[in-house]
């Protein structure tokens, strides 16, 4: 199910809500959390029913293992404790790798060593990314002694809870399972719903009505790579540059606001990743949790920074490939990993230098960088983003037939057209609809940091309102089509 | 906490009575006439075909459908129900592979369970798409017979701007009507003379190596398979009229310069020889028809012809004119393949181009 669906917003959600306070409030605490990982696996098995088994396996799995390390042999014998470990994290590993890299491991391999290993073709399971690297965080501090003994109903409702299961954040046991013990916290809050509402309004608004629109430019751009003219080009670009940002960051918005609502704080995953003056700053804004996971499990273990320098550039790498792996299965998500971690270490070598370059100057340089490289992210292949970036020399300042009727059915730009009757008009409003979007990146306040300072008040009631009301109007829009011949 | 409660209270109160009266106002106007049909409040002005023909189906009275391309948007289909008796609607789609065809059927017969009559234009290019895939995005929740996504359609944005909204003010502004019934898409006669024809394509175009016949094989199976093949034998009491429409030579032409020509006839013969195995079929064939086919006059562009050509095709087909059976459908393609292979249209084109 997603967030941006009728049947979750008019539905699901407030029956869900609803469902637990009322069973909290006869203080059944228990079946209020029972109540929510069945709601949790209802939401998850929505989509596909099919692939239910495989979260509840692993979940089985996982709490088997974990219970494994507290049972008294394991406890004293340190061969079978790090055999058990193994497993585990092999197991975890496995299936990410099963469901996730299979195909691409064939592709390699039957490109580079002629083998015909036949396709599997599998559908991946929504968000087995997520609750896989959610769970090998807990196997990791469990190995190292670091987690208290939760149940299997706790440590389910880890995994499962449905606002972070699918696209994150990516939580530690330590952040969530105790704030839904605190007794403060199982009566149902006006304070914590005003401001989850509150995010959850800005989170939809932000994917249905920016992230989507910005898609349709990168949806027709990615697809007609040959033809575009430079302008096109920048658009399709800087389009999926906001198109990411403000999908992937709306949608932790809406995951906070919907467990502000349950009173649970989930933690921040973006903190405005586009002011970043340089590429190390970035990554400590975007995806944070993510961030965390790959410093607290791969980069300290490597040795982190405390060691010689190649060394620290190596283990940066590392980091960076496994993100880049972790992002999609493809050369060009490593590619875009490598990039990054290429640039860190840039970073890394020259920060006294680089730091002393005027913010301006290093804001520009960092986020052009950064659109550049999400053209690999996004492309289908490292050749179509080669193409892609070409197109920006392709000349030609206009908007291409299909791409401007595409544009001119965007509800605000068509009134707008509408009302200033100039030819040509379209190129000035997308390029300063784009100055807009990237000033609004850099100067405003995010909607994280907004929620820490709600008041309700009339002027963010009514704002709040037409927010709401226009997303869920455009929850199912009508698409766009071109007449050609026949 | 007195606040937050107002606050609450009051957004989602104003939230809801604001989605509800929208749903509303839509299920009232109804423009995309899936409650029922055509009302008298609102003049339908704005109509587009992937929108509109699912509600066409869905509510109107009528014992005969018209589907197809493009290439009979222009068909009067009051004109064809004078000659043949039936009540026909008219549900094609530009551009519209026979997965389009075989959905728009689909919702046809699943709401009306008198339909006595199809008349179908084929095109060759339907048959060689994907058969799982139409020309355009279509908007499921539109085509289903399912209560509870009518969400997408009572509370879209779009809709009302686009289309309410436009019809609206149609209506008070007292526009003429373009009855979605008799729509048609270039009503305009001047666009059609060989000027424009010769302007809709280059020549000379660059001349490449025979695709070979069965180059589009695979999708021509599974098109018949699965599109065209059941819709005849599950609805044994209609009768299915396939026509194939004549496209200028310059359409010949640039099939020719692209290799196509034999994988073409190879699929049109394979298509006809299927068809023509049911009782319930016909075929018409307009497409060897050389005095219309090489008189540029009559297009607008490489292949779309005039209205008179769609009124021309009706007449005929009443008459049972330019009908294909078992027993000469091959050898009428056959003469025609080898009429557009030693076609001269170099002197054609040259003459017309005045070069």
């Amino acid at each position: 199910m997603l967030f941006n669906s009728y049947i979750f917003i008019f539905l699901f959600l407030p029956i869900t809500l609803i469902g637990y306070f009322v069973i909290n409030h006869f203080c059944y605490h228990k079946t209020a959390k029972l109540w929510l990982v069945i709601a949790s696996f209802v939401f998850y098995g929505y989509f596909n029913i099919s692939y239910l088994w495989i979260i509840i396996a692993s979940i089985i799995f996982n709490f088997c293992i974990n219970r494994l390390f507290v049972t008294m042999v394991l406890k004293k014998n340190k061969l079978f404790r790090t055999t058990v470990f193994l497993v585990g994290l092999l197991a975890n590993i496995g299936l990410l790798v099963f469901y996730k890299y299979l195909d691409f491991f064939f592709e390699c391999s039957n490109n580079m060593f002629n083998t015909d290993f036949v396709y599997m073709n599998l559908i991946l399971p929504l968000g087995i990314s997520f609750f896989t690297f959610q769970q090998l965080s807990y196997l990791i501090d469990s190995y190292r002694r670091k987690v208290p003994n939760y149940n299997i109903l706790d440590y389910s409702l880890f995994v499962t809870f449905f606002p972070q299961l699918i696209a994150g954040p990516i939580v530690l046991h330590s952040e969530v399972i105790p704030q839904f013990e605190n007794k403060k916290n199982l009566k149902f809050n006006t304070d914590n719903f005003a401001k989850g509402l509150y995010a959850f309004s800005a989170g939809l608004a932000k994917k249905v009505l920016i992230a989507d629109t910005f898609g349709k430019i990168v949806t027709y751009g990615y697809g007609n790579i040959s033809s575009l003219t430079s302008l096109d080009g920048i658009l399709t670009i800087l389009a999926y540059t906001f198109q990411i940002y403000f999908d992937f960051s709306g949608y932790c918005d809406m995951a906070s606001g919907i467990a502000l609502m349950f009173n649970i704080e989930l933690p921040i995953n973006f903190n405005s990743p586009y002011k970043a003056k340089n590429i190390s700053e970035f990554w400590k804004r975007w995806h944070m949790t993510l961030t965390r996971f790959l410093t607290n499990y791969i980069y300290f273990p490597l040795g982190g920074s405390r060691c010689s320098k190649i060394r620290t550039c190596f283990n940066i790498l590392v980091v960076f490939l496994v993100s880049g792996m972790w992002h999609g299965a493809g050369l060009t998500f490593i590619i875009w990993g490598l990039l990054h971690g290429v640039a860190m270490v840039i970073y890394r070598l020259g920060k006294k230098y680089i730091d002393k370059v005027p913010f301006p100057v290093m804001w520009t340089i960092n986020f052009m960088f950064i659109c550049l490289t999400w053209v690999y992210f996004r492309a289908e292949s490292i050749e179509s983003a080669n193409n892609m970036i070409m197109s920006i020399f392709n000349g030609g300042f206009s908007i291409g037939a299909e791409l401007s009727e595409t544009l001119l059915n965007v509800i605000p730009i068509s009134i707008i057209t509408n009302m200033i009757p100039i030819n040509n008009l379209l190129p000035i409003i997308m390029i300063v609809i784009m100055a807009l979007f990237a000033f609004i990146c850099l100067k405003t306040r995010n909607v994280q940091e907004k929620i820490k300072t709600f008041k309700p008040c009339g002027k963010n009631l009514i704002s709040t309102y037409a927010v709401l009301l226009y997303s869920i109007l455009s929850l199912s829009g009508v698409s766009t089509f071109l007449y050609f011949n026949f | 906490m007195k606040n937050s409660k107002k606050w609450c209270i009051v957004l989602l109160s104003l939230t809801l009575i604001s989605v509800m009266l929208f749903g509303t106002v839509t299920y009232a106007l109804d423009p995309l006439i899936q409650y029922r049909k055509e009302s008298n409040l609102l003049t339908y002005y704005e109509s587009s075909e992937i929108y509109s023909n699912p509600g066409i189906a869905k509510n109107y009275d009528y014992d005969s459908v018209l589907v197809g391309s493009s290439m009979v948007e222009n068909t009067d289909v009051s004109e064809m129900d004078d000659l043949f008796g039936y009540t026909t609607i008219k549900v094609p789609y530009s551009g519209g592979s026979s997965y389009n065809h075989k959905t728009i059927l689909d919702v046809c017969f699943n709401s009306n369970d008198n339909i006595k009559n199809v008349f179908w234009s084929l095109d060759e290019y339907a048959l060689t798409t994907d058969y799982q895939t139409p020309r355009y995005p279509l908007p499921d929740y539109l085509y289903d017979f399912d209560k509870t996504n009518d969400l997408s359609y009572l509370l879209n944005l779009d809709v009302f701007y686009f289309y309410t909204i436009k019809d609206a003010f149609n209506t008070v502004k007292g526009n003429k009507q373009l009855a979605m019934k008799d729509g048609s898409w270039n009503a305009d006669e001047s666009i059609y003379c060989k000027e424009n024809a010769l302007a809709s394509f280059e020549y000379p175009y660059e001349q490449t190596e025979s695709l070979g016949e069965k180059f589009f094989a695979d999708d021509l199976n599974d098109n018949l398979t699965y599109n065209i093949i059941p819709l005849i034998k599950e609805n044994k009491n209609t009768t299915f009229r396939f026509y194939m429409v004549p496209y200028s030579i310059a359409y010949w032409y640039i099939e020719k310069s692209d290799g196509k020509l034999d994988a073409h006839f190879y699929d049109v013969k394979k298509a006809l020889g299927e068809i023509l195995e049911y009782d319930n079929t016909e075929v018409y064939f307009f497409q060897d028809d050389v005095d219309i086919i090489t008189n540029l006059d009559n297009y607008k562009d490489y292949s779309h012809f005039k209205p008179e050509i769609n009124s021309y095709m009706s007449k005929e087909m009443k008459k049972g004119n330019y009908r294909l059976t078992k027993d000469n459908y091959e050898e009428v393609l056959n003469n025609f393949k080898k009429y557009l292979e030693s076609f001269d249209y170099d002197t054609f084109f040259n003459e017309y181009t005045g070069n």
